[in-house]
């Protein structure tokens, strides 16, 4: 089935109500006419509709402009649910649950890090866990699982991995309160024990980038990014862990659909009311889960500081920010002039914090929150800032480039060995964990994030402080 | 080859055929493998004899098909171990009985990370016929 669209401004088109019979609201796009070529024939159009079927969504179903096709909800997807009639769905979460970003920041110009670069890439490709099937930097079983399931990145900073200043830096501290491991199964927790301190594969990384451009300077100085400067991004999510609490969910939450009357257009998006024992149990072991991710992330972080204080001492890399793009939030927002709560699900989306939101950290407070965006492998990321226009979303952005191509298209346009070349012909270094993923992550598989980065500027969503590109990339 | 992949931006779309319902069950255990392990056409050999049962999960054929996948993905993660099955058995009430052997797997894990209910397709045969979605 075509979805039709219709264009409301130049960053904006409607799916209006009643293109999909249950649709409760309006679908909103954002989109310029570059990406809506790209999607106009998309499944993604379809499932944009289908959330806006789901009980309690307010204002829009949304999609930002790195959308594409995921399951049950679009990858690039935002819906808000009053906490009093909406529900809740891991579908909305997606399987890697609080799958995330995180940007350290040096001091040290490109030119002081190019002569050591190769050797500092292999260093840091056998020090951090990656690739199918990796194993993290330590296991953890019994009651250190369940103690990083309810704390979070300040279990981390406990333990040997960074210190207690990162926890400002992360989002939510690094812990999500309300965490319960006894909602986490059994076998969640075996997926997870010996995972903690790994990329994974898939579309993970770790990338050490050059400040390439600064967009806003003021903004670019109170975020410490300074032209010709090296950072190093982190991409990576809970592991196997949160896919099994979402795989456990979906199937607990398919049958309570029927039980509470709920009618859902496709069964992955299976959902339970907020204030229902299966809903509450959901966001305890989801909350336990992003902790687990935020653990992770601070873990990888904490060692490739460890790997570059051995060619560069005394560099302390700090952290700018650590964002999930996959995650669901009771959040306070002001809806129709009225203040609320909401569960706001962002699948491949971001929390974008403007400016004097009381819920940043004091040293974000006057600029907004950073937003980081990766880009495709080999292309370039964005530094962002929460801006006033998110409110109309939920306080929220894009989270990358987003997919256009199949991975087996993306296989049969150059393999592994020739993106590869073609990426060391740019001067990016490149290690990988499995050298198929590398094929399959192509950079012309995804958007041209530049694209993508403009419409939720123009949109108003989040400001552009500072593009990155890459000179090494550890692919999982 | 009794499965192909099919058109998706970001995941793995799977379609595998059968003739019977039995060994569709068994399809998807070799298309499951040859996506999540890399290989186009596992040969594991013979391994030690064991069971695959999966009871109460799920209420239909499809839901089963994906409990099923995602059973062998989990012990391929945590056990490192890939199931051949010889004789697959379903009964009214969906519950799955497989016996087969048990496999050492090349590698921990593999690139599937999750096997996924979104837009999940089974026509009954002959043939057979399932769509469904990895998460990789």
């Amino acid at each position: 089935m075509t979805i039709q669209v219709e264009r409301k401004d130049p960053v904006r088109c409607l799916i209006p109500q009643g293109t999909v019979e249950g649709m409760r609201v309006p679908g909103l796009l954002y989109a310029d006419g570059r990406i809506l070529a790209e999607v106009k024939e998309d499944p993604v159009l379809q499932q944009v509709a289908n959330v806006a079927c789901l009980p309690g969504i307010t204002g829009y179903s949304f999609a930002m402009p790195d959308m594409h096709w995921g399951y049950g909800f679009p990858i690039g997807g935002v819906a808000a649910f009053f906490a009093e009639s909406g529900v809740v769905s891991p579908g909305g979460v997606g399987y890697d649950i609080s799958c995330g970003v995180r940007l350290h920041v040096s001091r040290l110009t490109e030119e002081e890090v190019k002569p050591v670069l190769p050797r500092l890439l292999d260093a840091l490709f056998s020090a951090i866990p990656c690739g199918v099937g990796s194993e993290g930097l330590t296991s953890l079983k019994g009651s250190r699982l369940e103690a990083v399931l309810k704390s979070g990145a300040a279990w981390a900073a406990r333990n040997g991995f960074g210190d207690a200043r990162d926890l400002e830096r992360i989002e939510h501290g690094g812990c999500l309160d309300g965490a319960d491991p006894g909602e986490v199964s059994r076998r969640a927790k075996e997926r997870g024990q010996g995972q903690l301190g790994s990329l994974g594969s898939g579309n993970h990384f770790l990338e050490i980038q050059r400040i390439d451009e600064v967009f806003d300077p003021a903004l670019a100085r109170s975020f410490g990014l300074v032209p010709g400067r090296v950072t190093v991004m982190v991409h990576c999510g809970s592991r196997g862990l949160g896919h099994q609490v979402c795989d456990d969910f979906l199937k607990t939450l398919s049958r309570s659909v029927s039980r509470y009357g709920i009618r859902i257009p496709d069964r992955q998006l299976s959902c339970a009311p907020l204030d229902s024992d299966e809903g509450k149990a959901y966001l305890s072991a989801m909350k336990a889960a992003a902790n687990f991710a935020m653990a992770n992330r601070q873990a990888i972080g904490s060692r490739v500081r460890e790997v570059f204080s051995r060619f560069f001492p005394g560099e302390s890399l700090d952290l700018l920010y650590d964002v999930s793009h996959n995650i669901a939030l009771m959040e306070k927002h002001s809806y129709s002039g009225k203040e609320s709560w909401f569960c706001v699900h962002r699948k491949g989306a971001t929390r974008a914090l403007p400016p004097g939101h009381p819920e940043l950290p004091g040293i974000y407070s006057k600029t907004g929150q950073p937003v980081i965006i990766p880009g495709s492998m080999g292309t370039a990321s964005y530094v962002l800032a929460g801006a006033a226009g998110s409110a109309e979303c939920f306080c929220s952005t894009c989270h990358g480039a987003g997919r256009v191509k199949s991975r087996s298209a993306a296989l049969k346009a150059m393999d592994a060995r020739g993106v590869a070349s073609a990426l060391e012909e740019k001067g990016i270094l490149v290690r990988a964990g499995d050298l198929r993923t590398l094929g399959e992550e192509a950079p012309e598989a995804y958007k041209d994030v530049d694209i993508v980065v403009d419409v939720v500027e123009r949109a108003g969503l989040s400001r552009k402080v500072a593009r990155l590109t890459p000179i090494a990339v550890i692919k999982g | 080859m009794s499965w192909r992949e099919l058109d998706h931006p970001a995941d793995v779309r799977l379609e595998v055929e059968a003739e019977t319902l039995e060994s569709l069950f068994r399809e998807c255990a070799v298309a499951f493998y040859s996506v999540s392990l890399g290989i186009p056409k596992p040969d594991f050999g013979r391994g030690f004899p064991g069971v695959v049962s999966l009871k109460g999960t799920e209420d239909d054929l499809a839901g089963l098909l994906v409990a099923w996948m995602n059973e062998l993905l989990f012990e391929l993660e945590t056990a490192r171990r890939v199931f051949i099955p010889m004789e697959v058995r379903i009964d009214e009430s969906c519950c799955l009985l497989a016996t087969g052997d048990w496999v050492t797997a090349p590698a921990a894990g593999g690139k599937v990370k999750a096997v996924t209910y979104g837009g999940l397709e089974l026509n009954p045969g002959p043939p057979w016929r399932f769509r469904v979605i990895l998460d990789v």
